[in-house]
């Protein structure tokens, strides 16, 4: 074999072997993984994604909210995350096992979106009530970010339709604050994409205790 | 090993090599400009939203029913968070990548003295022609809304899969060529080079059956997402960009590479740190700590072969200064191997855990790529492509594209200093904002804000230099089309 052959064989070792160690590996580490049950609840941990969620995984990463979210919690070590109740506990693979996309995340110019389904500190006072997010709050976020006080949110109303009304009221119509309302005979509804992505943004919930993260009381 | 004999080049010699590939080269490097400038266009309109989140959202006014989806679909296309996947996704496969292969295919000509047949070089247009048709796909494919979410590999699955079937075809071709070469050792240009062909197409591989064929679920995807980022940036970009540098350096300054033992440790340190350091961008995420951790080790490891490299470039230019103020080219490579350096040990200090805890997910990470794409891999591919295109006409570049370069030199370089100092401490600021947790959310965002305007400048000035480079690759294309033309041998 010339030198060019010892090259090659050197080029393919360096590759297959990080391969093995960090992609075979894991692979039947974390690829294994199955849901727990808990022993007081008997839930299984984590719950499964409906198919409307996992649908709005995609609209999420589509529309590149994670150049702006993560979704992982950092330990109480590797940052604030913890302290800022963004959760209970670090998130760790298991977590994930639902996700085709864990959407985990590369900057946060808005907060951490791992457990936006429970409660959570509001942005602007950080202390005080928490706030529990419902899908009409989440679809003027959206729509109309404007409206919300604070906010410098990007807007997605390209996800919502606004039409005239035939007959009542579509139930699903955005009910809009003062000053942010549409015409008069006219309503603004949700496209497929937008009920997605709020189903997605609610179920997501990872406050569960898991023997790998056990939540500190 | 005699590997010094190997490197002597006798400069731009080998004439009818080089020209074989004017037609190919021209219309790559004229693409590559081409999608530079798009992605600092995209690049801007994603950054201006930060300040002015309404920029493009033109619903609330306009009303038109003709001209409405038209503002309707930029509002789409555009919005922050497809800008940015398109800007990345342009950068790397439209400009950095294609424009390294590029000057892969003009290295590979020269290091194996092998001219490509007429039929080889159809093929070859029809293989860049591809890839571009493949960028353009992809492109389109992040604005209306069928983006990976993967970032650095947005392109959806049809775009991914044009890229990889164009790749074929370039990549067998050098491949093929270094294949028939017989004798002689390897040259330090060809490690990294050789590497650089085989492993992109692994790396690329291996995350296009993860990502999009949906086998496996939860956080393998973005494990072998950053296992493939982390390959794609030191050892594909990074290798053809050190390649270049090992030939360009010593041929332009006369000189035989004199450091090759050392060299050739640093390359096997190189591309087995390389190749594991990728997972480091995970850190504090949830995958096992000792992927991580090794990561993390690979990464700091890096440095060493990181210096080797950059003093082996470094060094002969350091006692050739004269002869570097006087050639613009030179200014780039220079700027390139410092900053390669410089992103090793940038990209070190972020992963370590302290750092990592306010630094990662801020600003601050703009600033680490602007210095990965812009400070190190832009410049030292501007300074290839302004040596290698005389070679391709068989002229010396035309007199105000020599003035130009010097011009656009200084705004790229000035211009992405500017931006990493804006983006050190919006990030910093903003970081510690974040980190303590007392402080509302909303509040850490204002704390960034006087310095989010010096980034703005920086990359206003990044985006005039890119424009100037865009108009120099296609005077001198041009030119030389011009005067082939006018002798009446239009090849
Ligand atoms: C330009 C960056 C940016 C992008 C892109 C972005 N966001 Fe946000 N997001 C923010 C900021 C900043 C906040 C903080 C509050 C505010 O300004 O409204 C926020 C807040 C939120 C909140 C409320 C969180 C809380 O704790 O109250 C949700 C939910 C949310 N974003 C979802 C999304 C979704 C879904 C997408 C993608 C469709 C997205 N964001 C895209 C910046 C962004």
């Amino acid at each position: 074999m010339n030198g060019y052959g010892r090259l090659f064989v050197g080029i393919l070792f360096a590759f297959v072997f990080s391969w093995a160690a960090l992609i075979l590996v894991p692979l039947n580490q974390v690829g294994n993984l199955m849901p727990l049950e808990d022993q007081t609840s008997g839930d299984l941990n984590p719950p499964a994604l409906s198919g409307l969620a996992k649908r709005g995984s995609q609209v999420y990463a589509a529309n590149g909210c994670a150049s702006c979210h993560t979704q992982q919690v950092r330990s109480e070590s590797g940052g604030s995350d913890i302290a800022r109740q963004w959760g209970a506990r670090q998130t760790v693979a298991r977590d994930y096992l639902y996700h085709s996309n864990p959407n985990l995340g590369s900057m946060r110019l808005g907060p951490d979106l791992a457990n936006l389904g429970v409660e959570r500190p509001d942005l602007n006072v950080n202390a005080g009530p928490k706030k529990k997010y419902d899908a009409a709050g989440l679809h003027q976020l959206f729509y109309a970010p404007r409206s919300i006080k604070g906010s410098s949110h990007p807007s997605y109303s390209f996800l919502y339709e606004k039409r005239e009304i035939k007959g009542a009221n579509a139930e699903v119509s955005l009910i809009l604050p003062v000053g942010f309302e549409t015409e008069e005979g006219k309503e603004v509804v949700p496209s497929e994409d937008a009920k997605a992505l709020v189903a997605y943004l609610l179920s997501l919930n990872r406050m569960y205790a898991l023997p790998e993260a056990p939540v500190k009381p | 090993m005699n590997g010094s004999k190997d490197v002597q080049l006798e400069g731009y010699g080998d004439e009818n090599l080089d020209r074989s590939l004017q037609g190919p080269l021209s219309l790559l490097f004229v693409c590559s400009a081409l999608w530079l400038v798009v992605s600092s266009l995209l690049g801007a309109v994603a950054f201006w939203q930060l300040k002015f989140p309404g920029l493009i959202d033109f619903k609330a006014g306009i009303q038109t029913p003709y001209v409405g989806w038209f503002f309707d679909f930029i509002h789409q296309a555009l919005n922050y968070g497809r800008a940015v996947a398109a800007t990345k996704s342009v950068m790397i496969y439209g400009w950095l990548l294609q424009g390294f292969l590029g000057v892969a295919i003009w290295l590979t000509g020269r290091l194996t003295k092998k001219m490509i047949c007429k039929t080889g070089n159809y093929f070859l247009l029809g293989a860049i022609a591809l890839w571009n048709i493949g960028v353009l796909v992809g492109l389109m494919g992040v604005f209306s809304g069928e983006a990976s979410g993967f970032s650095g590999f947005d392109f959806p699955k049809y775009a991914a899969a044009i890229l990889f079937t164009a790749y074929a075809f370039i990549g067998l071709g050098m491949g093929m060529r270094f294949a028939k070469k017989s004798c002689s050792v390897p040259t330090p240009s060809e490690w990294y080079l050789i590497g650089a062909i085989f492993w992109f197409p692994w790396f690329f591989g291996v995350a296009y059956y993860f990502v999009f064929c949906k086998v496996v679920f939860g956080v393998m995807p973005a494990l072998v997402h950053a296992w493939y980022i982390g390959g794609l940036e030191v050892l594909v970009l990074g290798s053809l960009a050190i390649s270049i540098l090992y030939y360009l350096v010593p041929s332009i300054l006369g000189l035989a590479l004199n450091r090759v033992h050392s060299a050739k440790s640093a390359f096997w340190f190189f591309a087995f740190l390389g190749a594991w350091s990728g997972v480091r961008h995970l850190v504090g995420g949830p995958l096992p700590a000792w992927m991580i951790s090794s990561s993390v080790v690979a990464g700091v490891l890096l440095l060493i072969p990181g210096t080797i490299i950059a003093n082996n470039q470094m060094v002969p230019l350091w006692s050739n200064w004269c002869k570097v103020k006087s050639t613009p080219v030179l200014w780039y490579l220079a700027t390139g191997g410092v900053s390669l350096l410089v992103w090793i040990s940038l990209e070190a200090m972020m992963s370590l855990r302290g750092v990592s805890a306010a630094l990662r997910f801020s600003y601050f990470e703009m600033g680490v790529s602007a210095v990965f794409e812009y400070a190190f891999l832009s410049m030292v591919l501007f300074g290839s492509i302004y040596a290698i295109l005389p070679t391709l006409t068989g002229k010396e570049l035309p007199c105000c594209v020599k003035c130009c370069s010097k011009c656009q030199f200084w705004w790229g370089f000035c211009g992405v200093i500017t931006f990493f100092t804006g983006t050190f401490f919006a990030g910093t600021f903003m970081g510690l904002g974040i980190n303590f947790a007392p402080m509302a959310f909303v509040a850490t965002t204002n704390l960034a804000s006087p310095f989010f305007w010096l980034s703005v400048a920086g990359g206003i000035m990044v985006l005039l230099a890119n424009l100037i480079f865009v108009k120099n690759v296609v005077a001198t294309v041009l030119s030389a089309c011009c005067e082939s033309n006018k002798e009446g041998c239009c090849s």
